[in-house]
């Protein structure tokens, strides 16, 4: 539309320009919004029912086995119990892996491929702000997905029992380990897949290198760990992310060291845990390392 | 107040390429041009008035605060229209606004308010709330436009703005300007290739080439320099060329069997090609006003002549 109708906006130019003297607020205000602006836009709220179908059914898939566990646990007096705290997240890592593929792209690739990265730069944000706001909008979508299910197993045991607050003191325990797990498992995937994501403008390639990396960093893993033997073996595991997860799980909400794959004798879980903080650290620097490079 | 100092100004890109050499410049509110070829520089003075880079050397001032040292205050003070497209394609115009209102740390309110009033400015008001990937071009730059006023900036940055849009869309955009810096007293820097465009809507004018500062003027002292007369006659070209040279009116060939008779603000030109016609009994075909090109402008202010100088400032009939 190239404006031919010149006579209404004439008149609608009449009204006037009108300065703006009300509230201003500064960078922290702008941080903040732009986060909020970034979990809408992680489960497509106000984009309409198609686009939101992707991050509601795999948000759904993330959740829903906890519920049917809580339930399995309340009619049948917990003598079902394929999901527990510590090894929920390894169970259904391919969820967690898809949701990052299907939504870290739409945080890091789309505004560079439109370039609308500058306009938020000629504001009141700092690059190093706008980069972190977007991955921390991951992060937090992804913890909702995480804590939520913990949560519910939690519930689910608590709810089993006739004596409520009892068991509720029994389960308290678990409630720091789910906190720490959680936001491990959020902190980590958020910030790997928009490190990933931030490569390239285009999303359907971002979401493939997303999923590639989850799942190809699982096969690579097993098969040294398969090939390689003596003192190595170990560290091979912790090339796959979801094994630093769970080792990290199994050790906070102390899994006997007999039942679970990544804890042994000579392993301590404390090696997990370090595992998972440098990929965090790591993941973080090289994504605001990677927006200082792209140019505006 | 002042709008804006560079002192020194010097920007060597990481990978060699000077881009501004020793710019020193101070400026008055009021709309300002800011012309030069492509790679002249514009865009990265630009940029370095809006924080975005760091001058390698040299001193920069916008409304009084150093964009170096306290980027955020100035950009909040400042609306910037990039040259290229940076615009999301699936949000609406209304959405995308407000969003960047916020961002300037306007209220969510205000900013929902302010967006509706700046469409409405640039003429959008109807089409608001579809989303953008069905937009023109000149939509899309009319949003570009809206969303660097939103937050109500002192100093508008426009990078290019009548860049891809057709002679009526162009017309609009800058008419839109004039209005936007005559009407509600903000300055504008609007930077262009085409000196036609800038004289249309500013008062004063900086002409940078090669990253150095060529002329900083009123725009009369520019349109001096360029404004010329068109002479043709029936043959006998070479005979008024030297009567002209005799006469001290300095002509030059237009490149197509004419003559270009610069026209200084006394208009004596006129007189003089009437009186050599005449007294050479030549019969003359055409006598207009014209503007010279703008690698004329560059010659005759002491700059070099742009390197891309191919459709640039191209002829225009006053």
């Amino acid at each position: 539309m190239l404006e031919p109708a010149k006579t209404d906006t004439g008149t609608i130019y009449d009204i006037g320009y009108q300065h703006y003297d009300g509230e201003r607020f500064g960078r922290p205000y702008a941080v903040w919004s732009l986060f909020v602006h970034g979990l809408a836009a992680v489960f497509a709220l106000g984009r309409g029912l198609k686009a939101g179908v992707i991050p509601l059914v795999l948000g759904a898939a993330a959740i829903l086995p906890a519920a049917f566990q809580a339930l399995a646990t309340a009619y049948t007096d917990g003598a079902v119990e394929l999901f527990t705290y510590s090894n929920y997240f390894i169970n259904v890592s391919i969820v967690f892996a898809f949701f990052c593929a299907a939504r870290a792209p739409e945080l890091m690739s789309t505004d560079q491929r439109t370039r609308t990265m500058v306009l938020y730069l000629a504001r009141a944000l700092h690059r190093e702000d706008y980069v972190l706001a977007k991955a921390l909008a991951l992060v937090a979508s992804v913890f909702f997905l995480t804590a939520t299910p913990l949560l519910i197993l939690f519930a689910g045991h608590v709810l089993a029992s006739t004596d409520l607050w009892t068991a509720f003191l029994r389960e308290s325990d678990a409630l720091g380990p789910i906190l720490l797990s959680s936001s491990a498992m959020a902190l980590m995937l958020g910030t790997i897949a928009c490190t990933i994501a931030s490569l390239t403008p285009r999303r359907n390639l971002a979401a493939a290198m997303v999923l590639g990396y989850f799942m190809l960093s699982r096969v690579v893993a097993e098969i040294l760990t398969e090939t390689i033997r003596g003192m190595w073996v170990q560290w091979m595991q912790l090339l796959d992310p979801f094994a630093a997860l769970g080792g990290l799980a199994d050790w906070v909400f102390g899994t006997d060291p007999a039942l679970s794959p990544y804890l042994g004798p000579d392993v301590s879980g404390a090696r997990y845990a370090t595992a998972c903080l440098v990929y965090i650290v790591l993941a973080s620097t090289a994504l605001v390392m990677r927006y200082r490079r792209i140019g505006t | 107040m002042q709008l804006l100092s560079a002192d020194q100004l010097t920007m060597r890109y990481p990978r060699g390429v000077l881009a501004l050499e020793g710019l020193t410049l101070e400026l008055e509110p009021g709309l300002v041009g800011l012309v030069g070829a492509n790679g002249a520089g514009k865009s990265t003075f630009i940029k370095i008035l809006l924080g975005l880079l760091k001058p390698t050397s040299g001193r920069v001032t916008v409304l009084g605060l150093d964009p170096t040292s306290e980027p955020i205050e100035v950009r909040q003070r400042i609306g910037y229209l990039p040259e290229h497209d940076c615009l999301p394609t699936d949000v609406s115009a209304a959405d995308f606004i407000t969003h960047m209102a916020r961002m300037s740390g306007l209220p969510q309110a205000a900013a929902r308010e302010r967006a509706a009033e700046m469409l409405r400015h640039v003429g959008l008001y109807e089409a608001r709330y579809r989303t953008m990937d069905g937009y023109s071009t000149g939509m899309k730059q009319r949003v570009k436009l809206a969303q660097s006023l939103v937050h109500d900036p002192q100093l508008l940055l426009l990078d290019e703005p009548t860049n891809g849009l057709d002679p009526s869309g162009r017309d609009q955009m800058l008419e839109l300007i004039r209005r936007t810096g005559r009407q509600f007293g903000i300055s504008v820097v609007v930077s262009s290739h085409l000196l036609g465009e800038i004289e249309r809507v500013c008062d004063h004018l900086v002409a940078i080439d090669g990253g150095k500062l060529v002329r900083s003027a009123r725009i009369g002292v520019f349109t001096a320099h360029t404004a010329a007369l068109a002479v043709q006659v029936d043959h006998g070209t070479d005979e008024l060329r030297a009567w002209l040279g005799r006469a001290g009116a300095s002509p030059e060939d237009d490149g197509r069997g004419g003559l270009l008779v610069p026209l200084a603000e006394d208009e004596r030109a006129y007189d003089l090609v009437r009186d050599g016609a005449t007294e050479l009994g030549l019969p003359l075909i055409r006598l207009q006003r014209t503007r010279r090109q703008l690698q004329d402008l560059f010659r005759a202010v002491g700059g070099r002549v742009p390197v891309e100088s191919g459709g640039v400032g191209a002829q225009e009939q006053v």
